[in-house]
């Protein structure tokens, strides 16, 4: 599991953690039933407050990809379907321009140009 | 045998984790849990209780090779037990490179925690790609782990970044 988190970002750090999460989750690095890093060590290495790990891991328990467990911690328990494998590849998709310095723009431009009525 | 690195860019006011849980192959944990069931009963026929105390060390073990989270983050490398202990880190400012090898149990003498004919101190939980990390001094550290590409790559960014 690999999280990069950006603090200018104008998604809220928690957002972001969620979204890293669950595209974690969609590759397969963290598997149905494996435990997710306790939210107080998550915390440690990201600099950030072990409430705003723990936000995150409720709402990823919201959306029932992981199930906390008392005395057990955050388990995965599903790979995330439909919208969420979606919202993961575009976190990934946005990432990836901004480290090779793409502007928004110029995303934005290649996913219209991907219109249903493109011929193959 | 060295292997690719993911090359990993962290923002200059971004942080950056990666960790992944260092599984074992599911027999490792089978077979000294059996190994221990089997000391017992001898243990406990030859009225023993060195054996029965030796078991009970074999059940642990077995339990503390079920798996070894690996972490890196700004403090460095960091490998802790799944009940969070044992723990140990080198420190980003002790690390001199980081690399993925492909690694063969053998040349470790076998899994577990072991030191290589090369001088390398192994956590070895099965044989593939894992994690290797040079000390500016002391032996090297070499950890079998999933995504190990990431791991090395986060570790040189983080290198880098100095």
């Amino acid at each position: 599991m690999f999280v990069v988190l950006h603090p200018d970002h104008r998604n809220p750090l928690y957002l972001q953690l969620v979204a890293a999460i669950r595209g974690a989750i969609v590759r397969g690095d963290v598997t149905p039933g494996e435990r997710l890093p306790a939210a107080r060590d998550l915390a440690e290495s990201l600099g950030m407050n072990m409430h705003t790990v723990l936000r995150a891991y409720r709402m990823l328990a919201d959306e029932g990809v992981i199930e906390l467990r008392r005395g057990r911690g955050a388990v995965v328990t599903r790979r995330p379907e439909g919208r969420a494998q979606v919202e993961a590849a575009a976190r990934e998709l946005a990432d990836l321009a901004r480290a090779h310095g793409m502007a928004r723009e110029e995303v934005l431009a290649l996913l219209a140009d991907e219109s249903p009525g493109r011929s193959r | 045998m060295t292997r690719p690195v993911r090359p990993v860019r962290v923002p200059a006011d971004g942080v950056a984790v990666w960790t992944q849980l260092a599984r074992p192959r599911p027999w490792l944990p089978a077979v000294l849990l059996v190994g221990a069931a089997a000391s017992l009963g001898g243990g406990l026929l030859a009225d023993s209780p060195t054996q029965v105390w030796g078991s009970a060390a074999l059940a642990v073990a077995a339990v503390a090779v079920g798996g070894v989270r690996v972490t890196v983050d700004a403090r460095g490398l960091t490998l802790s037990g799944l009940l969070g202990v044992p723990r140990y880190r080198v420190p980003l400012g002790r690390i001199a490179a980081a690399d993925v090898v492909e690694v063969a149990p053998l040349a470790f003498g076998g899994w577990g925690l072991r030191l290589s004919r090369r001088g390398e101190v192994g956590v070895i939980l099965r044989a593939g790609p894992g994690l290797r990390v040079d000390r500016i001094a002391g032996r090297p550290l070499v950890i079998t782990v999933d995504d190990a590409a990431t791991g090395a790559g986060l570790l040189r960014a983080l290198l880098a970044q100095r």
